[in-house]
């Protein structure tokens, strides 16, 4: 056998090459000149060889490789094309292959062929609109929410492979900065040519290829007009199941030019759309909130916060009016100006039933309330930026901020007490940043950061009448802060490696005062809280990138002195820490292929304590809650560890990731709380215990070929582990465990008819103590129909089914649709009539738990209502 | 005897109608700038234009970051005419243009044996090596076309994406139909027929003359200036506008010192 295998081999080896030769003519014997393709046997696709024929329609060709089956084609302009093969074609034979090709019959029918979907040149991914629309989106937002490895979240934040996006650039220009969702809640999505997401994103150009950036940005690019200067909008108008008026009217205008670029928008309406890059109706977070959280003071009394664990626009009864300028202007290619105007105001209605049990204790609340939140948001910043020469650059940024919000509640307390409450907050920030960029050379650069911010937030609450069992109807709270910031950053890049090496200074000043009045006059030391809290940080830090083949190391290590003094004049407490710290962190990434990334994150960081941690005195909160802390100035001390894996292939539309987070804090504030009939009282205090929290998160999409679908679903599962006292009880140790689920299927059959299906469930569970305490499950679908019977018209149809708590007996079902219509004609106008909450439910129930509570809340809904509108371009 | 003739005129006509092409593709430049192109097909010849209508000078456009971007360019733009021996190449240089043709069969095409889908069509992968670039195509067999964009001819199937690597030049398709109106194409070949054109090693030299040339005066007008200028390696900024690269100017460039 062994021999026979050898002789195989050496006959292989010393066999002589193939040829193959021949005439190609046409059925008048015309010399044709064709092409000669020698295919792989086994894939047909795959051309392994290939020749022409000579003028003569003749050729002769020894063939390169040796082949068992020669499977060969032969092709030609215009003719019929012959598929044929020589079996076990022998070694040193030449084989005449003479044909005759037929003229094509049938004629070759016009080919566009479609954009492509998206383009990748570099870090830069360009989608294409066209191929991600089904036609229902309006605005650029709607637009992006459809694009793959992209989600926008409640306050308009978007999120591309898991990672914030940084900013939303016009034509390449951040003309909104932060608050980008002004934007993207506002262009309209026919005048975007394309949307390109740009991954590792350095915002200033100097550092580019220096700076280890894992920004990541998005870039509109806009469909060319002839003029400079284009506008649109719409005009909805309709009526509410009360014969109220609805209005969704809007007005945008983009101008372009070498000079300058700029964007204004103007939108008023009450169907509870949010037009702004602010959330007032369950007052998350802003992205900006969250880029200068560093510098705001914190708010002691809470807003009322409006809870919706679905479609925030069908419980947002809002009278919104937003308007904003943004504009860049280029006096010179070395000097540019960026001003940024904004103002908001609103009007949000809300009626709640809420119904919260104490199962430890047997006691029950019951609160029924309309709320009233009106707030008022002015904003003004510029931003200079100057190319000082080519190798440096300063910007000076400067913007004020000043918010207003007034929330009056009427609320019928147990059915029996009936008082109001008026909570005035106001929030008045002013922040300035310097940043200088000096390029050292191609590899080096040095910068100069300097900050100086001042927030205030005075806060008035009145409640009437009296609603606690002591005395007092007004609590007045303010914090202020002011934060001084100095940072020098020296930024290195060599061919493996990438450093960053920083100095720098943090001074922070925040004075605090509170009091229970009555009358005017204060009434009880329990609530006087009067306080200076100042902290002084000084830091280095050094970090670097070091790449060597697939793996990517980024260890950092940071040493700091902070510098904690805590001043009481009124009790006369002074207390004072000084810390020296050493903080490690290091990142890890593996990319298997160009396609997936394995990476370890794991961090320690030691923290100041929370201001909002830092009263010991009474602050009442609303009428059902007080709350104060026991000080302690201890640093808090967070380690986290995060595995992950990520494999993205957009040429197959297939992604998959899967994380898992582990965190570990200790000295984190606990609380203890006190239930009384009325009222609880919470106290918050330092605990040096360990809290742990886990966390997975799973999420795949998929394009599905033979049901012409896309197929999403993203899934989470959390442990938290916590620990409070419930009226003087042990430290209780407490877990939640929560699972979230989300199935997202959409079709995209060639067909008029679509569909796009939407699950969710989720289902939390507490346990105490070991004990299983209390367990909600929800979940609720979404299906919508989209008919499109022609290029002229799209009929959407949507219908909603809730089940808040599985438990319980109650449903709710909402049905919407939508038809648009597009004039060939005239190509700049469209009409949308809608109609939504179909079924007129006035009201929504959900089920809130804790370890030691259960809540019902029943809220308000937006009316059944109509709505006609034209879009307009101009 | 007039259905026979009938039929023969038919058929011809069919024949026609089936070897005669516009195809249109996507040009995008080294600078990233985007301009259409078309590649016209009638039987056995074809003209590929890039409509390229910017004119020498500074593209303000494309200016960013204090990176100059220019452009070699006029209204003409870049010509090609081929038939099944030759092809006739017309660029703008230096504010006139420069008119050769060059040998079809100089192309010798490796097939990878990579494959990509690209707009439903599958395409197979070569690579080959031109004039001093390297390009990369993918085509498709599906379409039995043997011109493409530039004078990348011969390949058994339409070219649906042609990159050329030094220059990170981009040709993609955009969309193919029959060619009804061929006014176009008649003018441009015979704007290239009838020009006296270089014969491809008379152009070597041409080129090889002006930018030495070039090269000694700008060390001369900076020299005068009391700067000092250093070229790269490569020799890019006086190859870059050019599609075909003599095979001796870079070493030629290269003797030049300051």
């Amino acid at each position: 056998m062994r021999i026979l295998i050898l002789c195989l081999i050496i006959f292989c080896n010393f066999s002589f090459s193939q040829t193959i030769k021949g005439k190609i003519q046409n059925t008048l014997k015309e010399p044709i000149s064709a092409n000669i393709l020698i295919k792989n046997s086994e894939n047909k696709n795959l051309i392994s060889e290939f020749f022409k024929t000579d003028d003569n329609g003749d050729f002769t060709v020894v063939l390169e490789e040796n082949y068992t089956k020669i499977y060969f084609e032969i092709t030609a302009m215009g003719y019929e094309k012959i598929a044929d093969s020589i079996i076990a074609p022998s070694k040193n034979r030449t084989y005449n292959l003479n044909y005759i090709l037929n003229e094509k019959i049938t004629e070759l029918q016009e080919v566009i062929v479609s954009q492509e979907k998206f383009e990748i040149e570099g870090d830069t991914i360009s989608f294409n609109p066209r191929s991600y629309k089904d036609g229902t989106e309006k605005k650029v937002e709607d637009l992006i929410k459809k694009l793959p490895g992209m989600e926008v979240e409640e306050n308009g934040t978007i999120k591309y492979r898991g990672k914030n996006v940084t900013s939303v650039k016009l034509e390449g220009d951040d003309l909104f900065g932060y608050n980008y969702a002004m934007g993207t809640r506002n262009i309209s999505v026919d005048m975007v040519e394309q949307v390109q997401a740009i991954d590792n994103y350095s915002a200033n150009p100097l550092l580019k290829g220096i700076e280890n950036s894992e920004e990541v940005a998005i870039n509109l690019k806009l469909k060319k007009g002839k003029l400079d200067i284009s506008g649109n909008g719409n005009l909805g108008s309709g009526f509410d199941n009360n014969i109220d008026p609805r209005n969704d009217i809007s007005f945008n205008l983009l101008g372009i030019s070498k000079k300058y670029k700029s964007f204004s928008s103007i939108s008023y309406n009450n169907v509870g759309l949010n037009n702004s890059a602010e959330d007032y109706f369950s007052m998350s977070a802003s992205l900006e909130d969250i880029q200068n959280e560093d510098f705001y003071a914190k708010k002691i009394i809470p807003e009322n916060i409006f809870m919706s664990n679905f479609d925030t626009q069908r419980a947002n009864i809002n009278n919104q009016l937003a308007v904003s300028n943004n504009l860049i202007y280029r006096f010179s290619q070395k000097v540019s100006l960026k001003a940024n105007i904004s103002f908001l105001n609103d009007k949000i209605i809300f009626l709640e039933n809420n119904n919260t049990f104490f199962n430890t204790e047997n006691i029950n609340y019951n609160d029924q309330s309309e709320t009233i939140k009106k707030p008022i948001n002015k904003q003004l910043g510029f931003k200079l930026t100057y190319n000082t020469s080519k190798v440096s650059l300063l910007e000076i940024e400067t913007a004020i901020q000043d918010q207003k919000i007034n929330t009056s509640n009427s609320i019928i307390q147990n059915d029996n007490t009936f008082f109001n409450t008026n909570l005035l907050t106001e929030n008045i920030f002013w922040n300035n940043k310097l940043q200088y960029t000096h390029k050292i050379s191609n590899n080096k650069a040095l910068q100069y950061i300097f900050n100086f911010s001042i927030n205030a937030i005075p806060q008035e609450l009145n409640i009437y009448p009296i609603s606690f069992s002591f005395n007092g109807n007004l609590q007045k709270s303010e914090f202020e802060k002011k934060y001084y910031s100095n940072k020098f950053v020296l930024l290195g890049n060599s061919k493996k490696n990438k450093f960053v090496f920083t100095l720098g200074s943090v001074f922070e000043n925040n004075p605090f005062n509170s009091n229970l009045f009555e009358n005017n006059s204060s009434i009880n030391t329990n609530f006087i809280n009067q306080f200076n809290y100042k902290k002084a940080i000084l830091f280095s830090e050094f970090g670097t990138t070091y790449a060597l083949e697939n793996w990517k190391f980024q260890p950092t290590l940071r040493i700091s002195s902070i510098n904690q003094t805590y001043k009481n004049d009124l009790e006369s407490t002074n207390k004072t820490m000084q810390s020296f710290i050493v903080i490690p962190s290091l990142n890890i990434s593996y990319s298997l292929s160009g396609n997936s990334t394995f990476k370890f994150l794991g961090s320690y960081e030691e923290k100041t304590p929370n201001e909002e941690y830092l009263f010991t005195n009474l602050i009442t909160q609303n009428n059902r809650s007080i709350r104060r802390n026991i000080l302690d100035l201890n640093l808090q001390q967070n380690q986290n560890y995060t595995l992950s894996y990520r494999y993205n292939d957009l040429f197959t539309s297939f992604s998959t990731n899967l994380s898992l987070i582990y965190s570990n804090n200790k000295n984190t504030y606990l609380s203890s709380i006190e239930i009384q009939d009325n009222f609880t009282i919470s106290t918050f205090f330092q605990s040096p215990t360990n809290i742990e929290n886990y966390l997975l998160n799973f999420g795949i999409e998929k394009y599905v070929n033979f049901l012409n679908s896309n197929i999403k679903h993203v899934s989470n599962y959390g442990i938290n582990n916590y620990k409070n006292v419930v009226n003087q009880s042990e430290l209780r140790n407490n877990q939640s465990r929560n699972y979230n689920a989300y199935f997202f299927i959409t079709t995209v059959f060639n067909f008029p008819i679509n569909f796009q299906n939407k699950f969710n469930y989720s289902s939390i569970n507490f346990i105490s103590d070991n004990q299983n305490s209390n367990t909600n499950i929800s979940f609720n679908n979404n299906l919508k129909m989209l008919i499109k019977p022609n290029n002229k018209i799209l009929f959407t149809i949507s219908y909603d089914y809730f089940k808040p708590n599985i438990k319980l007996n109650e449903d709710f079902t909402f049905l919407d649709f939508e038809i648009k219509y597009k004039s060939k004609k005239m190509r700049f106008i469209e009409f949308w009539l809608t109609g939504k909450n179909l079924l007129n439910n006035a009201f929504f129930s959900q089920t809130e738990n804790t370890d030691f509570q259960n809540t019902t809340y029943q809220s308000s809904l937006m009316p059944r209502y109509f709505l006609l509108t034209l879009d307009f371009k101009l | 005897m007039k259905k026979i003739l009938l039929i023969v005129l038919l058929s011809n006509l069919i024949c026609k109608a089936q070897s005669n092409f516009e195809i249109s593709y996507k040009f995008i430049d080294k600078d990233n700038h985007i301009t259409n192109s078309t590649l016209f097909i009638n039987k056995n010849e074809s003209v590929y234009k890039i409509y390229d209508d910017r004119e020498t000078g500074l593209d303000e456009s494309k200016t960013k970051d204090n990176t100059y971007v220019t452009v070699q360019n006029d209204k003409i733009s870049k010509i090609f005419y081929s038939n099944s021996k030759n092809t006739i190449t017309r660029i703008p240089l230096y504010n006139s243009e420069i008119v050769y043709s060059d040998l079809n069969n100089k192309i010798k095409y490796k097939l990878t044996g990579k494959q990509k889908v690209i707009n439903k069509y599958n395409c197979q992968e070569a690579k080959f090596d031109l004039n001093g670039r390297k390009y990369s195509v993918w085509f498709t067999s599906k379409i039995e076309i043997n011109y493409g964009p530039y004078k990348i001819n011969g390949l058994p199937g339409l070219i649906v994406e042609l990159n050329e690597e030094t220059n990170k030049i981009k040709i993609s398709l955009v969309s193919i139909k029959k060619l009804t109106d061929k006014t176009e194409f008649n003018s441009l070949k015979k704007y290239l027929t009838d020009k006296k054109h270089l014969s491809y090693p008379d152009y070597e030299k041409k080129i090889i003359s002006i930018m030495t040339t070039k090269k000694k005066k700008s060390y001369a007008e900076m020299a005068e200036l009391g700067v000092s200028v250093k070229y790269d390696e490569s020799q890019g900024a006086f190859t870059k506008f050019l599609i075909d690269i003599p095979t001796n100017l870079v070493t030629e460039l290269k003797k030049i010192k300051e």
